[in-house]
């Protein structure tokens, strides 16, 4: 069975591109372009692993990862940002699954995700 | 008086003459002549030796008198003389004193003219050298608890060094000298005690050829003068003490003043090179000022351009990596998706550079092996080093302590460091780099040379600046970046280079 990603990314070139790059490395992919979207297809299903960009147009990524673990602790939750918060290390290094830097190698990214997904399994 | 008695006498002898012949005649009658005429003689001579005593005892008394008289003068005489040889003397000592008065005048005149402690020294010795021609004479000025030899005539500089004496020392004659502030000759050595440092200076000693003389100014003991004839023997009079209290009582005064003046003197200097260290703090507060606020306006800048960069970066990336694995690796174009990358890439370090140069660098300190940390970067760059064929020496000190900083940070700073020094040896003859660890007290030194091209006069207080390169691809950060760390580890970086020969960086960290 696919396991399903949920890809929040309000860059449209750069959400467009991780969700080419997933599917096809044969993955099920939903890709939403604010916070708003996010939450509502989270309350719909949780998906299996989250990709969350951090500035998005509506609220933070780290409030939709916050949102996220009070249903779900284990569901890994990737922060992907152009710049991380130094504030915020400590509360990614405890909530989040793993915290990349934009621009992504999106061949580590996919090895990131293999390993997250294989660990919840 | 003498004709007097002469003509008393004379006219005696006639009266007793006329008395004999009037006794021998009246006697006639009455006794036979053979007595008659030595009766006669005997009345005649008592009445005689009467007569004669009561004319002689006014002639006594003025004989008497006389004498009287004559030792009166003799004595008169005797004064006279005595007071003529008095004159004399004083005459001399008067002269005396006027010469001395003429030469202090002279001093006093000089001394007043100067504030130099040493000239004033020099001419209190002169003086009193010339004046009363001692064998040695030492001026000594109390300060801080020490009675120091200042200058001496008669004696070496060598042997006028060691003659200082504590003034806690109280047992021997000089503190006593100055505890009592008064003159003192040495009359008897076995009675008094010299100083430990004298042994040397002060042998053949006899009575009455050492005195000190207290320096007194404004009632208090400034020091002291000291003087001998050890050498010619000569006794030191009392005399000699007072024409010498003379110089010592103008001297004690001007020798304070020009400390007092020296005093004030050096206040001046101290207070204007205290002005001048505030001033220079300011400028560099300021100059810190400014290249904070600078910083800080990056900074900013820098989370912005940061964002907006790294975004469409992340697009163009991604896009490129893609376009790339469609495309087989026989193409041709493929290589310009590379180029994407790897330019990507170098625009993503600088952004990267800038980030950490103006963001938040507060140190995350752990305990650290800097000879370990140092090894782990050698190892990381071993390729380049030996791709460039560098001569590396290591010369760590195994014994220096642990450093409180942060590891991840000191490496970049190492890393940059180390890389400038092998960029800069690539095409040199000699490519030696050398990295070596020490302690200094309480810093650790990391010793980084290299055998480059050197920096030129010019650009050696640049090289710490924001984005000042010399390296065609360089950002102008990594120097500037490290600088920042290692200032954030409240350390420096040194840094010598000689033209043509190398550069040495020297990154000091402090332990605590």
């Amino acid at each position: 069975m696919m396991e399903t990603i949920l890809v929040v990314e309000d860059t449209k070139y750069f959400s467009d591109i991780l969700t080419d790059e997933l599917k096809d490395s044969h993955y099920n992919v939903i890709t939403v372009y604010n916070g708003a979207s996010a939450l509502k297809k989270i309350e719909e299903k949780m998906p299996d692993l989250i990709i969350l960009d951090v500035k998005l147009p509506d609220i933070t990524g780290t409030e939709i990862l916050a949102y996220v673990r009070q249903y779900d602790t284990k569901v890994p939750v990737i922060i992907c940002t152009a710049i991380p918060s130094p504030k915020l290390k400590t509360y990614y290094d405890r909530w989040a699954s793993a915290v990349i830097i934009k621009p992504v190698d999106l061949d580590s990214l996919l090895g990131i995700v293999k390993k997250e997904l294989a660990k919840v399994k | 008086m003498l004709s007097r008695i002469r003509w008393s006498t004379l006219g005696l002898i006639c009266l007793s003459i006329i008395l004999f012949f009037i006794l021998t005649k009246v006697l006639n009658p009455f006794f036979l002549p053979r007595l008659a005429v030595p009766l006669s003689i005997i009345i005649c001579l008592c009445a005689g030796t009467v007569l004669l005593s009561i004319i002689l005892r006014p002639a006594k008394k003025q004989l008497i008198n006389m004498n009287i008289s004559q030792e009166k003068y003799k004595e008169t005489t005797n004064l006279l003389e005595l007071s003529k040889k008095e004159m004399e003397e004083k005459n001399i000592m008067l002269k005396q004193r006027t010469e001395t008065l003429t030469t202090l005048n002279r001093i006093n005149k000089a001394m007043i003219s100067t504030t130099d402690l040493d000239r004033i020294l020099g001419l209190i010795l002169e003086a009193v050298q010339k004046d009363l021609n001692f064998d040695r004479t030492i001026i000594f000025l109390i300060e801080n608890g020490i009675l120091g030899p200042e200058k001496g005539v008669g004696i070496e500089a060598e042997a006028l060094e060691k003659l200082a004496i504590p003034m806690k020392d109280k047992n021997n004659f000089v503190i006593k000298t100055i505890i009592e502030a008064k003159p003192k000759i040495i009359y008897s050595i076995e009675e008094e005690v010299l100083p430990k440092c004298f042994s040397e200076s002060y042998k053949n000693l006899k009575p009455n050829i050492l005195a000190a003389i207290p320096l007194i100014s404004k009632d208090k003991v400034i020091g002291l003068v000291l003087v001998d004839n050890t050498k010619s023997q000569r006794e030191i009079e009392e005399r000699d003490i007072r024409n010498l209290t003379t110089f010592t009582n103008q001297a004690g005064l001007a020798i304070d003043n020009a400390r007092l003046f020296e005093m004030e003197k050096n206040f001046v200097e101290e207070l204007k090179r205290q002005v001048d260290i505030a001033k220079r703090e300011l400028e560099q507060t300021q100059a810190q000022l400014i290249q904070s606020e600078r910083l800080s306006a990056l900074g900013e800048m820098a989370a912005v351009v940061a964002h907006e960069v790294r975004n469409p970066m992340a697009s163009i990336r991604a896009s490129a990596q893609r376009i790339s694995k469609k495309i087989a690796n026989e193409d041709p174009n493929k290589k310009y998706t590379r180029y994407i990358i790897e330019e990507s890439d170098r625009l993503e370090r600088v952004v990267k550079n800038i980030l950490l140069f103006s963001g938040d660098s507060t140190p995350q300190s752990v305990d650290t092996d800097m000879n370990k940390l140092l090894e782990d970067v050698l190892y990381f760059l071993q390729p380049e080093i030996e791709s460039s064929q560098v001569q590396l020496v290591k010369m760590f000190d195994e014994s220096i302590s642990m450093l409180k900083i942060d590891p991840a940070l000191i490496r970049q700073v190492l890393l940059n460091v180390i890389q400038n020094g092998l960029h800069f040896m690539v095409n040199r003859e000699r490519r030696d780099l050398k990295v070596a660890t020490m302690q200094d007290g309480t810093n650790i030194i990391v010793e980084i040379s290299d055998t480059g091209p050197g920096i030129p006069e010019e650009n050696i207080r640049k090289i710490f600046d924001p984005f000042f390169t010399t390296k065609p691809s360089g950002t102008g950060l990594g120097l500037a970046i490290s600088n920042r760390i290692i200032e954030a580890h409240k350390g420096r970086i040194e840094v010598q280079s000689v033209l043509n020969y190398g550069s040495t960086f020297k990154i000091i960290l402090p332990l605590s």
